[in-house]
């Protein structure tokens, strides 16, 4: 049975504690969190914000539903051609915006590989969780860059 | 600091295994069901639209929540993202999830609400207080209260993209792709988010 290394359970907490992973998976990953304290307290925080999921409040689905409801059948309405052309015009302002952002992100991941592949330091994704805090920011102002 | 009592996976279900390494494995019919159920909600099916609202509320709202640190404004938001999202539909393109092209309206409807209500400071979400009274939460009983509040409070000093990083995937699930999607920011960003937000946490807690 292959053993996981903190890297590989660190990516894999969430799916682990919400009982997504295969058996033979779950059980590789045990062995890891065993033997290592570092992990299992990172287990724990992942759990506990799991538990602490927040309940939808009561009525709120009908709230919404009604809300969708009434916008629904207003769009269909010609005295509502002013706000469909309005509408029109933030949909094309959007999409514009849309696929500013997909450029942008595309630019973001190359200088990004770029900037590890030059630095040791951040070299791989497989040392991310050895990172320091410091470093961690580091590599997150490249990809902000 | 009593985190550290996590005796690993004992006592945690096994479902059904949809993801193996971290990544989903999306079910075809279910990928074929909800481009079906979003032709029918583009094209004006009311009904179609309200399956998408009971399927994906959950994490609208509790998305919302985490942004705003307030429930009734995430109430609020939760509402503008549907009504925005599925009149908007023409402009998903299917690049990404629906789920994922959702949320990340929905944490632009929860800025917006967020800018009108005045709220300059995204504070941290304390469940507790807000929790609807006479419905005590099973899971929320299961675990010490104290340790929740801990960790939600926590949670709430991290900055925004750390915090959502964090909550979209270990309370959400998603994969870094849709954290990137939502969160409109590359994959590897999104990773390094995670684990920071991860790393201070645990500072937070020691």
């Amino acid at each position: 049975m292959n053993r996981y290394d903190c890297e590989a359970i660190r990516d894999l907490l969430a799916p682990l504690v919400r009982g997504e992973m295969l058996p033979h998976e779950s059980a590789s990953a045990q062995l890891h969190l065993d033997d290592c304290a570092a992990c299992r307290t990172e287990a724990e925080i992942v759990r506990v914000l799991q538990e602490s999921f927040a309940p939808v409040p009561d009525g709120l689905e009908s709230r919404v539903v009604a809300a969708v409801r009434r916008r629904s059948l207003m769009r269909g309405r010609p005295a509502r051609l002013a706000l469909a052309a309005t509408l029109a015009a933030a949909v094309i302002g959007g999409s514009l915006v849309f696929d500013r952002a997909d450029r942008d992100s595309v630019s973001d991941m190359d200088a990004v590989s770029w900037a590890a592949a030059q630095d040791p330091l951040l070299h791989g994704r497989s040392a991310l969780p050895e990172l320091t805090v410091e470093e961690l920011e580091v590599l997150l102002e490249e990809f902000d860059r | 600091m009593g985190l550290c009592r996590f005796n690993a996976l004992s006592g945690l279900g096994i479902h059904s295994p949809v993801i193996s390494r971290g990544i989903t494995r999306p079910d075809a019919d279910h990928a074929r069901a909800e481009a079906t159920l979003l032709e029918r909600a583009r094209t004006g099916d009311i009904e179609a639209r309200e399956q998408l609202v009971r399927r994906y509320l959950p994490d609208v709202f509790r998305t919302a929540a985490r942004v705003l640190g307030d429930r009734d404004l995430a109430e609020d938001a939760a509402q503008d993202a549907f009504v925005n999202a599925l009149n908007g539909l023409s402009r998903f393109r299917g690049d990404a999830s629906f789920r994922t092209w959702l949320l990340r309206i929905a944490i632009n409807a929860a800025r917006s609400v967020g800018r009108r209500n005045g709220r300059r400071r995204e504070v941290s979400l304390v469940l507790a207080d807000n929790e609807p009274s006479g419905r005590p939460d099973p899971a929320r009983q299961a675990v010490n209260a104290t340790e929740v509040e801990r960790v939600e409070h926590a949670l709430g000093g991290l900055p925004t993209k750390q915090r959502l990083a964090v909550a979209l995937r270990a309370q959400q699930g998603l994969s870094y792709a849709e954290i990137a999607g939502a969160l409109k920011c590359s994959e590897g960003a999104a990773r390094v988010n995670y684990h920071l937000g991860i790393k201070r946490l645990r500072e937070l807690l020691r």
